[in-house]
């Protein structure tokens, strides 16, 4: 099937609380398929105006863009509420659309014809569901992950932290503390902060660190940096794929489930969780230690870049793609 | 999910996935078409992945036959001998530098070239040997080392069938003289067509990088370059033969997912390999401890006993909708070999009886579980039939 005949409806789920991993895994599946993002957002005025900067289309957040003209092949559902992310798959199903739904650790698990769930640690109830996708080989990444995998070898440069926690406006004090300890630790730290998807005008001004506003990922980001502090999300699983030796801190208790993860694989530095201030005082000490220790970078680059390919995204969208082909005259027609 | 009833299984469907299409996409609005950067990092990884120095694409395997030839400095005069089991090009590209084409037959289990039989038949006019990789089982690649030293013949591997191979645990590509391989639409990795030459010597790999691209003494990428020369000499009149970046771009995807794809074909091979082991179909030998096998055909040989005519057998698959192909017709009776060379049916008995019953079932990293369960069921279904 040629991209432009295949029309994906993406339904996410997205704000300054939830973040926007969500949104952002739609617009790397979107890029993967070769379609248009369009997505019916379940957020705010102020996330819809976030969705559109990261070059999102807006369709009718109701039912009405399951059907009309512009009917989709596959409706794709990012949304970790079981409950939203439900009556969407029965709306989609009375339509004879085909349905997909991107989970994480179980979160939001609902049936549908094509459940993903890239986590290391994927939910009981996929686990002898056949036919889903489950496990870091559907990591649903940014496509350009596999190319900053390719190129950190040459571009990676020493004493570079990157500090990346997330897309929402809670983590701005966070990062100015945690830019500031580690600046004072180590002098001539260049520390780079991720400032997720606010305005470059709401920004609050940083006395230690520089603001990366990285609108189209954080892959050269990370492959630049020579370790990286992230919270547990979608960006933890890109410091994997890329070979960047990272310290996760959890921001919620479900990062907390995935940096122990990839902390059991070997393939992230469990630093423990922020709302904990004896972890947010070793962090420091901890990066110091592992900016010392080129082994330990090595193992824990090895054991991220074994675990996660970084193409996931084009196996998740190969499987979307052929289930769009296989539906086409609405098998779940009522 | 099962697929409509009815619906055809294709032989070796290409399993051309959405990152090889962003790549291609990428490289086609990079504004370079031809030989260039992609190429470049296509042969770099591709050496890397074989084990060896020297890695250069062209657009087909044939190509690579024919360069591994040229460099070899076969031509007039001189035999070359290879199997009479494999796709044409191997014995037309000896024909193209002006050799003569000889054949040894085939090991009756293992359906590759016999090292014993080549040695044999090898006279003082022999300069080549190229041993092919059928189906993507290895050739036993350190007797013909050994033959070549001994015998001073180059050894030019075809390997179209094996990209993934290894024999005697040594990666395929790093065994030869030469090795030529395919990344035409049916192969393991594929650039819709394409192929590449790889060996350890640098003079080798100069002399067919040269001869792949009019022979002159620069390529595009470096003639356009910008600290680069538009001056050039031609010192041989080559060929045109050199992969497009576009090629190069899927090719670096495929090749990135060689393993994952081969792990795919290996357990529909499994699965095949005990589904007929009932049926009274010869199935592939087991692999020599040390080898591993390309899994590039499932071929069984549907002999007599079997009640059923390997013709026969494929027409009937057909009409449940289940295509196969026939690797290979014996080279040596085709029209043109028969008439030049005097080659006569009884000549290699044993590549002639793989020729006569020979049947290579659907195999590729893109079928579902519901395509293999219906060759299964199809195949099962009719040679029981006929018993
Ligand atoms: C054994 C063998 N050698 C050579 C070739 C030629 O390959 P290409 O089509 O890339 O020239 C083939 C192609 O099918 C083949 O099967």
């Amino acid at each position: 099937m040629a991209a432009h005949e295949l029309r994906v409806l993406f339904r996410a789920a997205a704000g300054p609380r939830l973040g926007f991993g969500h949104l952002i895994r739609c617009r790397s599946l979107a890029r993967a398929l070769g379609v248009p993002p369009l997505v019916s957002l379940r957020g705010t005025a102020r996330t819809r105006q976030a969705a559109v900067r990261l070059g999102f289309s807006l369709a009718d957040d109701g039912t009405q863009a399951l059907r009309d003209g512009g009917r989709p092949c596959v409706l794709v559902i990012d949304d970790p509420s079981a409950e939203h992310a439900d009556a969407w798959v029965i709306r989609a199903r009375r339509l004879g659309v085909p349905v997909a739904t991107v989970h994480d650790l179980g979160l939001g698990y609902v049936t549908s014809d094509l459940g993903i769930d890239g986590s290391v640690r994927p939910h009981r109830a996929m686990r002898d569901r056949l036919g889903d996708l489950r496990g870091p080989a559907y990591a649903m990444l940014d496509p350009d992950v596999v190319r900053w995998r390719e190129r950190r070898p040459a571009i990676v440069e020493p004493r570079r932290v990157l500090l990346a926690l997330g897309g929402g406006s809670y983590v701005f004090a966070l990062a100015a503390r945690l830019s500031a300890s580690l600046a004072a630790a180590h002098p001539g730290l260049r520390v780079r902060i991720a400032a997720g998807f606010t305005d470059a005008q709401r920004l609050p001004p940083l006395r230690h660190g520089e603001w990366v506003m990285a609108r189209h990922g954080l892959g050269e980001e990370l492959a630049r940096a020579s370790v990286a502090v992230l919270a547990g999300g979608v960006t933890a699983y890109e410091a994997c794929a890329i070979g960047t030796p990272a310290i996760g801190i959890a921001l919620t208790p479900a990062q907390a489930l995935t940096i122990r993860a990839l902390a059991d694989a070997g393939a992230l530095r469990d630093g423990g969780s922020a709302s904990n201030p004896r972890h947010l005082t070793r962090l420091a000490p901890q990066l110091a230690h592992l900016l010392h220790d080129a082994r330990g970078m090595r193992r824990l680059a090895a054991a991220g870049q074994a675990l996660v390919d970084g193409r996931g995204i084009f196996r998740v969208a190969d499987r979307v793609r052929e289930l769009a082909r296989h539906s086409k005259g609405g098998r779940h027609a009522a | 999910m099962s697929p409509p009833p009815g619906a055809a299984v294709d032989f070796a469907p290409p399993v051309i996935g959405a990152e090889e299409i962003a790549a291609a996409v990428a490289a086609l609005e990079s504004g370079w078409l031809s030989s260039g950067p992609r190429v470049k990092e296509f042969e770099r990884a591709f050496a890397t992945y074989v084990g060896v120095d020297h890695a250069v694409a062209v657009n087909s395997c044939t190509a690579a036959l024919h360069l591994s030839l040229l460099a070899a400095g076969v031509g007039p005069g001189d035999d070359v001998i290879t199997t009479p089991l494999t796709f044409c090009a191997t014995a037309n590209t000896v024909v193209h530098v002006g050799a003569t084409p000889r054949f040894a037959d085939i090991d009756s289990t293992t359906w590759n070239l016999d090292p014993a039989a080549v040695d044999a038949a090898i006279t003082g006019r022999t300069r080549a040997i190229i041993p092919v990789h059928y189906a993507g089982r290895p050739v036993d690649t350190t007797a013909f080392a050994a033959l070549g030293l001994r015998h001073d013949a180059r050894i030019i591997e075809d390997a179209a069938h094996c990209v993934e191979g290894r024999s005697a645990g040594a990666k395929i590509g790093g065994t030869a003289d030469f090795t030529c391989f395919s990344f035409y639409a049916t192969k393991n990795l594929t650039t819709g067509e394409g192929g590449m030459l790889t060996t350890h010597s640098a003079a080798w790999a100069d002399t067919a990088r040269r001869m792949s691209l009019h022979g002159m003494s620069r390529d595009g990428w470096t003639r356009y370059a910008r600290t680069g020369t538009a001056l050039y000499d031609v010192v041989t009149p080559g060929f045109k033969y050199n992969m497009p970046d576009v090629m190069a771009a899927i090719g670096l995807v495929q090749l990135a997912r060689l393993d994952e794809r081969w792990r795919r074909r290996d357990a529909i091979w499994q699965r095949y390999d005990e589904a007929f082991s009932d049926l009274p179909l010869t199935r592939p030998a087991p692999v020599a401890a040390g080898d591993r096998h390309a899994r590039h055909l499932y071929t069984v040989l549907v002999e007599p006993e079997s009640g059923w005519s390997r013709d026969a057998l494929a027409a009937a698959l057909r009409e449940s909708g289940i295509m196969t192909s026939v690797h290979f017709r014996a080279v040596h009776l085709f029209t043109y070999y028969a008439e030049t060379f005097g080659f006569r049916r009884g000549m290699w008995p044993v590549a002639e009886r793989v020729s006569d019953c020979t049947l290579s079932l659907p195999l590729s990293a893109g079928m579902r579980e519901a395509d293999v369960d219906a060759v299964i069921a199809a195949v099962r279904r009719h040679v029981r039939r006929l018993r």
